[in-house]
């Protein structure tokens, strides 16, 4: 059995269940506590668990992240909300240097159960400082896990998993996605593992993988397609890191031909690294070479037309697919 | 143990030849450096020589069969051997002058070869090679609906239902034209070549040029001939005019100017090769032709001095005719056909600088007079090339006849 709620009430869902689940379980930010978040994301929380397991902070990237990496060393699992993930980058040392190292260089002596809740992502004319999507960075580095919520299942479950993970875990959640709704089982102890990815939808023509708010759009093309006869597979990564390499690999294998979508940038993205898995393994598999969208290299725009221009939606997925199965490219 | 009778590799892009004739029968006796066989590929015919001495035990293929570069083709069984000599299956063994072309060599014992019957590249798609080796198809039967021709696994499965279709542009398929019955060997590669090129978008320009200043040098130098003319200044110009020079297997460009010079022969049409032709001068271009003129007449010809031209010129001057609308010879997409240069009339307006001079034209009609001209036609494969580049390349070999000083 399913619920239809919003984005927002999933990942509110998942902290109340994983908080009263788990007494080691809090969460730090900037607004989050008297104000509930700038989504709203937080509303609720302090009064059912209080000031201290819900902590509002100082403006400081760095010492809020260097405040979660020790409290997830010496036995909590904090859960640190960055605002915007744009913000990210003031606290990168804490990050990439810490905790992401930490339990390798201490030979696993400890371990950094740590989750960064990071809102990413285009929305109307927020600007460049915060607008952007920087999984790639986090792929890029050793020892952090990555995952990317589609859809508010996607969102309870992921949240869930991240801060049951004892790994670090970058959560980033769409901003233009927290409104959104959608169906959530009726599970409180619903988790969507780490690693797996989801098939949203079956055809033998093209495969689009793609994950975040870029799935919706994937869906929206395959939609477009089937009225034009083309059936597409929609592959939903779920997890950016480690990635479902398995299930990219099927979807290879039975449809031929591939796009690769994200908001991210292209140039250097994570779909970069899954078309070159796909070139290095899948080789007698394609058909048509793979297909990358992703956003323009260029700071986002704030001017609305132009920002509406440099990432990939449904239209442009719909076209480079088409293009594909069509045979010209 | 029999000594094998190979079929030879005898340039770089021949990928198979097809025996055209065997010279010997089965059971004679042959010594060895004696013609054998002869064979032929779409651009020369070529006598193989018997490799031993010994007899002729076995062939394995009648006149017309085609056989890949290196594949053996017959036995020549040693004195005291049997006669039926040469083991069961044909074993291949490497061509006596070059290398087997690696995809060649992948391919070997496959059925999906990936280079067409000229040489070039046949471009597949990765899961189209697979499938073509799982269903036991031969890539050089598919014709690829792809971007530049590339073969798709769609492209295999059509050929799987509807049987060997054409191929790659510009290519000719060796498998897929039957060849009358009595029709001369000599003939058989030009009967493919025509058959294929009937298929192609041919459309023509055309324009008499005014060629005074050239008859004149030509009368006073005497050291070249309108063939020699017509090379240089197309060299020239297919530097710039690089639509003219496309190359039908890739779509891009030919690299190098290469100029094929239609021969008439006794052994029939040839087409002999002025290699890099932009870098020699008029009066080289000329001795290089007539060098090639001698060996194709005496079927002497080398594979080193035909193919891979990228254009190519048919002059029918020689014959006193006036017009020649001659066709590409694919993968090139264009040829120039000139006639005889003759004295015509031709209709002149008066030039202005004459004016102010001291025989200065007083009538400012237009006057009738006697003209060397020459009639000129390009013929392109509409596909690769527009009218109006191979017109405007046309008016620029117009304009090189009525001022060949620049091209000296």
């Amino acid at each position: 059995m399913s619920r239809t709620i919003t984005f927002t009430e999933a990942t509110l869902e998942a902290m109340r269940e994983e908080m009263r689940r788990d007494p080691t379980v809090f969460l730090m930010g900037e607004d989050i506590a008297k104000q509930g978040g700038i989504f709203g994301q937080f509303r609720g929380l302090p009064q059912e668990f209080g000031f201290d397991r819900v902590r509002d902070t100082p403006i400081s990237e760095a010492a809020l992240v260097g405040a979660g990496v020790g409290a997830a060393l010496t036995g909590c699992r904090p859960v640190v909300d960055m605002h915007f993930a744009d913000f990210i980058t003031c606290a990168m040392d804490e990050v990439v240097n810490q905790a992401a190292k930490l339990r390798y260089m201490f030979g696993e002596q400890c371990i950094v159960p740590m989750t960064l809740r990071a809102p990413d992502g285009i929305t109307k004319s927020a600007g460049s400082q915060h607008s952007q999507a920087l999984e790639g960075w986090f792929v890029h580095t050793p020892g952090l896990e990555v995952v990317i919520p589609a859809d508010a299942e996607d969102a309870k479950g992921l949240l869930k998993a991240a801060i049951r993970s004892d790994n670090p875990t970058l959560y980033f959640e769409h901003k233009m996605l927290f409104p959104q709704k959608g169906p959530v089982p009726d599970d409180d102890d619903f988790v969507v593992p780490i690693g797996k990815a989801k098939t949203m939808r079956d055809g033998e023509d093209v495969a689009i993988v793609t994950y975040g708010i870029t799935v919706g759009r994937a869906i929206e093309a395959a939609t477009l397609l089937e009225a034009e006869g083309i059936r597409a597979t929609v592959i939903n990564l779920r997890t950016v890191w480690p990635l479902d390499y398995d299930a990219i690999a099927d979807a290879v294998a039975r449809t031929h031909r591939v796009v690769v979508a994200h908001e991210a940038v292209r140039v250097g993205g994570v779909g970069a690294e899954i078309a070159s898995f796909i070139g290095e393994h899948c080789f007698d598999e394609l058909d048509a070479p793979v297909l990358r969208l992703g956003a323009a290299h260029v700071p986002v725009p704030f001017a609305p037309v132009l920002q509406e221009a440099m990432y990939p939606r449904a239209a442009m997925i719909a076209d480079a697919a088409r293009r594909l199965v069509r045979r010209d490219v | 143990m029999p000594v094998e009778i190979v079929m030879p590799k005898l340039g770089l892009t021949m990928v198979s030849g097809t025996i055209a004739r065997w010279i010997k029968a089965p059971g004679e006796t042959v010594r060895e450096g004696e013609p054998l066989v002869e064979v032929s590929t779409d651009k020369i015919a070529y006598e193989v020589e018997s490799p031993a001495n010994g007899t002729f035990a076995r062939s394995l293929g009648k006149d017309g069969d085609e056989f890949a570069c290196g594949d053996v083709i017959g036995y020549i069984a040693l004195a005291g051997e049997a006669e039926t000599g040469g083991p069961g299956p044909a074993t291949a063994s490497p061509a006596p002058f070059v290398e087997v072309p690696r995809e060649r060599a992948a391919a070997n014992g496959t059925a999906a070869a990936s280079a067409t019957a000229n040489g070039a590249r046949i471009i597949s798609s990765p899961a189209a090679r697979r499938l073509a080796r799982q269903l036991g198809v031969a890539l050089s039967d598919v014709r690829g609906t792809g971007p530049r021709g590339r073969i798709t696994m769609a492209d295999v499965h059509e050929v799987r239902h509807s049987g060997p279709a054409h191929i790659a542009p510009g290519d000719v398929p060796a498998a897929s034209v039957t060849l009358p019955p009595r029709l001369p060997a000599a003939r058989r590669a030009i009967y493919r070549k025509m058959t294929e090129v009937g298929r192609l978008p041919l459309a023509q320009v055309e324009t008499v040029a005014r060629v005074d200043a050239v008859h004149a040098l030509m009368q006073r130098r005497g050291d070249f001939g309108w063939t020699a003319f017509a090379v240089r200044a197309v060299a020239r110009l297919l530097r710039d005019h690089s639509d003219l020079r496309t190359d039908a297997t890739t779509g891009a460009p030919f690299d190098r100017i290469d100029i094929g010079v239609a021969a008439d022969t006794p052994h029939g049409l040839i087409v002999p090769v002025v290699r890099d032709a932009e870098r020699r001068s008029l009066a080289e271009t000329q001795l290089e032709i007539v060098r090639l003129a001698a060996l194709a007449r005496d079927g002497a010809i080398g594979a080193d001095d035909v193919g891979g031209a990228c254009f190519s010129i048919s002059n029918v001057g020689p014959q006193g005719v006036e017009r020649v609308s001659p066709l590409p010879d694919p993968p090139q997409t264009a040829i120039l056909g000139i006639g005889a240069a003759t004295l015509r009339p031709a209709v002149e307006t008066p030039a202005t600088e004459r004016l102010g001079g001291d025989f200065a034209v007083t009538s400012s009609a237009p006057s009738i007079v006697a003209a060397w001209m020459l009639t000129c036609v390009v013929s392109f494969d509409h596909r690769f090339i527009d009218g109006a580049p191979a017109a405007r390349f046309l008016a620029d070999f117009a304009r090189a006849c009525a001022d060949p000083g620049v091209l000296l």
